[in-house]
C-alpha cells in the first residue's frame, strides 16, 4: 500500500508518495537524494542514521516515513546555513572529530539535539549523550572535545533552535 | 608527498625566475610571494607563478606545462616503532565490573609530522585495544548459532564505556625515510589490550588470579572472584 504524506525536509514543504514499509532514512537517501544521512546497521544500534524530527535526535533507520507525515526533519544537509557550518558542524572540523566520517553526520545530529537539551555540558554528559552513536575510529576523546569546542561557540546553532522552538509552540 | 612537493616547488621556482628575469638560484619564497634577492621591488604572487604554468605563451619555449608531481618512494627497510603503555584499573569485586580510570600512552614513531593526527590515531587504537580487552567476542551457541548478530551484541563500545587517553611521544628519527617518521596506526590497538589485561591482573593476583583470558566480561571476572559461588550443571 501507498501513502501520500507531506513533510518538511530542511526547511522545504516536501509531498512524497511512499510505501508503507518505507523507512525514513530510504525516503530521505532514495528518494530524495540526501545522501548525508548514513546507514550504518539498519537496526538501530549504531546512530549513523541519526537526524532531527522535530528538533529531536531520531534513528531514521527505526522510523517509517508515514511516521513523519506532517514533521519537520532537518538532516546534516540542512544543519549550516548554506555559506557557513553550524557550531558543532565546525568544532568537529577545528578538533579533529573524525577519521573515517561514516559516524560523523549522525554523531553532529546526536551533539545538536544534545547542545539543545543541555547547552553546556560536562564531558560525561556528552558521553552519555553521544552513548546511542558508535564511532570506531576516533576513541570518541576527540568528539567530546568538538562537542565542547561547538559548547562554547555558539552551541546547537540557529536551525536546530528554531526547530526545536517550532516544535514546542 | 615531500618528494613530490620539493619538485614542485622547484618548477614553481623556475617559473618565477623567468617571470622576473633573475637566475634561479637568486629566487626566493617568503608568505606567498617569489622574489629575487637584494632586489626588494621585484616580486611575484605564487598564486601568479601558479597560474603562468599553465600558459604555454608566458613560459620559456619547450618548458613542460602544470604543476602536477607524482613521486614514489621504497623504503629500503621496515621502519620500527615503539612504545610504552600503562593503565589504572578498578576492579568490582563485587559485580565484576572493570574500569579503566586512567590510561597513558608514549609511543615513538620518529617525528611527529602532525600532531593533532598522531594523537588521534593513538587515541582510536588504544579505545579499540580496551574494547578487545574487556567486551568484544563473538559468540557461538548450541549447534554454532551465532549469538552474537548486532554490534551492540559484539559490544563495540559507546563514549560512555571508554575514558580519556593521554597520549605522548618520544621522537626518535629513522635513517629509513628522510622524513625521519615511522609508522604509529597501529600502536594503540596493539598496546592496549595487553596494558588492560596486566593491570587486571595486577589488581587480582593477591586473591590467586594468575591469569585471565580476553574479553574480560563482568560475567567472566565475577565467575573469576566467585569461585565457591559457580551455577550448578
Amino acid at each position: 500500500m501507498r501513502h501520500d504524506i507531506e513533510l518538511s525536509v530542511n526547511g522545504t514543504p516536501t509531498a512524497v508518495n511512499v510505501e508503507s514499509r518505507q523507512l525514513l532514512v530510504y525516503l530521505l537517501r532514495e528518494q530524495l537524494g540526501l545522501t548525508g544521512t548514513h546507514v550504518g546497521c539498519d537496526t538501530s544500534n549504531c546512530g549513523a542514521c541519526t537526524v532531527l524530527v522535530d528538533g529531536e535526535a531520531v534513528k531514521s533507520c527505526t522510523v517509517l516515513a508515514v511516521a513523519a507525515d506532517g514533521a519537520s526533519v532537518v538532516t546534516v544537509e540542512g544543519l549550516g546555513t548554506g555559506q557557513t557550518l553550524s557550531p558543532v558542524q565546525e568544532g568537529f572540523r577545528q578538533c579533529h572529530g573524525l577519521q573515517c566520517g561514516y559516524c560523523t553526520p549522525g554523531m553532529v545530529m546526536a551533539a545538536t539535539s544534545l547542545l539543545l537539551d543541555n547547552p553546556h555540558p560536562e564531558p560525561t554528559e556528552i558521553r552519555e549523550g553521544i552513548e546511542g552513536n558508535l564511532c570506531r575510529c576516533t576513541g570518541y576523546q576527540m568528539i567530546v572535545e568538538s562537542v565542547q569546542w561547538a559548547a562554547e561557540h555558539g552551541g546547537a546553532g540557529p536551525v536546530a533552535a528554531a526547530e526545536r522552538e517550532g516544535a514546542h509552540t | 608527498v615531500q618528494m613530490a612537493t620539493a619538485r614542485l616547488k622547484s618548477r614553481l621556482t623556475e617559473i618565477a625566475a623567468h617571470l622576473l628575469e633573475a637566475s634561479v638560484d637568486d629566487i626566493e619564497l617568503h608568505d606567498g610571494e617569489f622574489a629575487v634577492k637584494g632586489s626588494p621591488g621585484s616580486t611575484v604572487a605564487l598564486s601568479e607563478v601558479a597560474m603562468t604554468a599553465y600558459k604555454p605563451h608566458k613560459l620559456l619555449e619547450g618548458s613542460d606545462l602544470g604543476l602536477e608531481f607524482v613521486s614514489y618512494h621504497e623504503p629500503k627497510n621496515l621502519s620500527y616503532p615503539s612504545g610504552a603503555h600503562g593503565c589504572v584499573v578498578e576492579v568490582d569485586r563485587t559485580t565484576g565490573e572493570i574500569s579503566v580510570r586512567r590510561y597513558i600512552a608514549v609511543d615513538d614513531c620518529g617525528v611527529v609530522i602532525n600532531p593533532l593526527l598522531a594523537r588521534g590515531q593513538v587515541q582510536g587504537g588504544v579505545v579499540q585495544g580496551i574494547a578487545q580487552a574487556l567486551l568484544e567476542e563473538v559468540v557461538y551457541g548450541d549447534g554454532a548459532q551465532p549469538m552474537t548478530s548486532t554490534l551492540v551484541d559484539y559490544c563495540v563500545p559507546s563514549a560512555a564505556d571508554m575514558p580519556d587517553i593521554e597520549t605522548h611521544h618520544l621522537e626518535i628519527r629513522t635513517t629509513g625515510n628522510s622524513l625521519g617518521a615511522k609508522g604509529l596506526g597501529e600502536a594503540g590497538a596493539t598496546a592496549a589490550p595487553q596494558a588492560v589485561v596486566n593491570a587486571v591482573v595486577d589488581a587480582v593476583g593477591h586473591l590467586g588470579i594468575r591469569t585471565l583470558d580476553m574479553p574480560l566480561t563482568h560475567l567472566k571476572m565475577w565467575k573469576a572472584l566467585h569461585p565457591d559461588l559457580q551455577e550448578s550443571e
